[in-house]
């Protein structure tokens, strides 16, 4: 149970994250945004992927309460084995991307 | 409207702006981005925290990304403008490039 192959998700964490579903194209990989509300380049982000017409699903953490936002970090921390900082995109569970870069998220998100 | 408490952000982040040398975000739309997450955030805490990182709700833990927090000054100076870019060093601005997310200056250990 502990080969490499057999990595244990961690989407228990987030069942009670009240997450927003935006419809559209499917990605390769599930994509979860974790945001600020207050944020410029989560905004952008945002925009971004509403733009680009791909399915995802996001949620304002600092609109969470304490446990549920500890919870999110937990998840990022477990899954991701690195820091939560905004926006925070979740792609599956083995990629992510941190920060707005226009043309990383273009390259990693560009042929859905 | 609770109005025991209000300020005009619009005119600190200018009056910081012109107090320390930098410019404001030239993007309208994300510079009022901007001012309003720090006006949500002093509605919520208080305080003008950072509107890019997710408060302790402390002011004693949040002292380090009150607006402008003790990073923007480095990171203006290393990439141009601040974590959330709402301040650019008066270069980066005159080349009118669009920002993008830098790097988190900030220790992981003073985040919650």
């Amino acid at each position: 149970m502990w080969g490499k192959k057999t990595k244990q998700p961690q989407g228990s964490l987030l069942e009670s994250i009240p997450f927003t579903t935006v419809e559209g194209r499917q990605a390769k990989q599930p994509l979860t945004v974790f945001a600020l509300s207050t944020c410029g380049f989560c905004r952008r982000a945002i925009t971004f992927l509403n733009d680009s017409t791909i399915a995802y699903r996001y949620v304002y953490v600092d609109k969470l309460d304490k446990p549920a936002q500890d919870a999110v970090r937990a998840y990022v921390k477990k899954t991701f084995h690195t820091m939560l900082s905004y926006p925070f995109l979740c792609i599956g569970e083995d990629d992510y991307l941190t920060g707005f870069i226009r043309a990383s998220w273009e390259k990693e998100l560009g042929n859905g | 409207m609770d109005d025991a408490k209000t300020i005009d952000v619009g005119q600190f982040v200018h009056n910081v702006a012109k107090n320390k040398g930098w410019r404001l975000n030239g993007d309208a739309e994300f510079l009022q981005s901007l001012v309003e997450g720090l006006e949500m955030n002093f509605q919520r805490l208080g305080y003008l925290q950072c509107p890019c990182r997710l408060s302790w709700d402390n002011r004693e833990k949040d002292k380090d990304i009150l607006c402008p927090c003790v990073y923007a000054a480095d990171d203006i100076a290393e990439y141009g403008h601040c974590f959330c870019s709402l301040f650019l060093s008066p270069e980066f601005a005159a080349l009118g490039t669009e920002p993008a997310s830098i790097p988190e200056r900030r220790p992981e250990s003073l985040f919650p």
